[in-house]
């Protein structure tokens, strides 16, 4: 067990023992890691930060159904993309925040949802351009650095779908960024011209 | 010879995931399936885009939001098992807040005047929070959340959310809109030092979308670290607006427009 992983499982005990306070270490510990999950996920700060909110009201509410079978991260995660979902879902209800449905790598506009990002590199529009199941996949793995099981344990999906999504995620972002990169050259082109 | 769709082993070569040997082997498989070296050649790129990613991270205002709304929330279900957590408190103030234009924090420290005596009102002048990004939960949201009515467990065996301070200590201000001076009152009737200030709000009026124009929000945040009381409890307001409560070592008062507070520390 890893030092994170024994100190979460001690602060969780703490926890359900009625110590709020190690509530509020084991939110400092996490919360960044956490924001930047959503962050990607969403692609806009302030419904970001609406979901790390949300994800450690419920990480405090069903502490105690957390076995300890997987990591705390792990089921960190798990209540973190699920949450990020539910925002999305909701978002296009109630269409507040527009977001790309298809992936089309030629279609450099799709990923106009990053309004409130304040930087923009290609590889933020790259990433939002991504379906959700994607770019959730791609965030988990490659930028959060989780093994492929713990991301498959986290999206609640078969090891195989992971290894899937993350290849298939991966090529498209790669696609995109090309298509991006090709885009600004032209505009550059154009705009010397 | 390599299956054309052998993506895992693609995967593997991109992430360099085997010995120099086994690397050279498995890519010169793919001499005869362009696919995957095209397959291969997208995976590199985009795990060197992504390798590059910058960190991303919540300011400290944006953390010292996040965090004092949680705990709002949570400790709000400590006293109520069986409800929804509530909606963040100034949102919950939003038609207070429409019909003011300045600050007044009352606070009475019980722990220094007891009884009737207990109180000592302090007048503090309010600035204009600046805006910040802080978008308000609404209700329906926080109900539709997927952790919504969960918590029934915990919220028994959550303790208190204000136990005892240690010691006497200081004053420290984090963000607020009240004035350096109105904070060194507030400092004073606790019988401590002010550390540091900062008029620097952290909700706007805008952020709310109140109906008023003009600023009709102030809020102030006051730590407590250590103070000189051995335990706080539950403000008694007179009228909307403010809100205390406690994170770890440090009391937050959080006020708003057109309010007075007496706040006992027994």
């Amino acid at each position: 067990m890893s030092f994170r992983s024994a100190e979460d499982a001690r602060l969780i005990s703490l926890v359900l023992g009625g110590d709020n306070r190690a509530f509020d270490e084991l939110m400092q510990a996490h919360e960044d890691r956490v924001f930047a999950v959503c962050l990607r996920i969403l692609a806009n700060r302030e419904a970001a930060l609406d979901a790390v909110q949300e994800v450690f009201i419920t990480v405090y509410r069903k502490l105690q159904q957390f076995s300890g079978a997987s990591a705390f991260s792990t089921w960190l995660y798990r209540i973190a993309v699920n949450t990020c979902y539910d925002q999305l879902r909701r978002a296009r209800r109630h269409e507040v925040l527009p977001w790309p449905e298809t992936t089309d790598p030629a279609d450099a506009h799709s990923a106009n949802a990053l309004e409130s990002i304040e930087l923009r590199p290609d590889l933020e529009r790259a990433l939002a351009a991504l379906t959700p199941d994607f770019r959730a996949a791609v965030v988990l793995s490659d930028l959060e650095g989780l093994p492929l099981q713990a991301v498959a344990e986290a999206l609640d999906v078969p090891l195989g779908t992971v290894k899937s999504r993350v290849f298939r995620g991966r090529r498209l972002l790669a696609e995109h960024l090309r298509n991006l990169s090709g885009s600004s050259v032209h505009q550059r082109g154009e705009h010397d011209a | 010879m390599m299956h054309e769709h052998d993506t895992e082993l693609i995967a593997a070569i991109a992430a360099g995931d085997m010995s120099r040997e086994e690397q050279a082997a498995a890519e010169a498989s793919l001499a005869s399936c362009k696919v995957c070296r095209t397959d291969l050649q997208l995976q590199r790129e985009a795990l060197e885009a992504l390798a590059a990613a910058p960190p991303v991270m919540m300011n400290d205002l944006e953390r010292a939001a996040v965090r004092r709304q949680v705990w709002t929330a949570v400790t709000s279900d400590a006293t109520r098992p069986d409800s929804l957590p509530r909606a963040p408190w100034f949102q919950r103030w939003i038609p207070a807040m429409a019909a003011a234009a300045a600050l007044l924090v009352v606070v009475g420290v019980g722990s220094v005047l007891v009884g009737d005596s207990a109180e000592t009102d302090l007048a503090v002048e309010a600035t204009t929070a600046p805006t910040e990004n802080l978008r308000a939960t609404a209700d329906e949201e926080m109900a539709e959340a997927p952790s919504a009515g969960a918590l029934d467990d915990v919220a028994e065996a959550a303790p208190t959310p204000m136990a005892a301070l240690d010691s006497p200590g200081s004053v420290v201000v984090e963000y607020g809109s009240i004035s350096s001076e109105g904070l060194q009152d507030v400092a004073l009737s606790l019988g401590a030092s002010l550390e540091a200030a900062e008029a620097d709000g952290y909700v706007s009026p805008s952020d709310l979308q109140s109906p008023s124009p003009e600023p009709a929000l102030a809020c102030a945040e006051v730590a407590l670290e250590n103070g000189p009381i051995s335990a706080i409890g539950r403000a008694s307001v007179e009228g909307d607006g403010v809100e205390i409560y406690r994170i770890n070592d440090s009391v937050y008062v959080y006020a708003a427009v057109d309010c007075s507070l007496s706040a006992t520390f027994e």
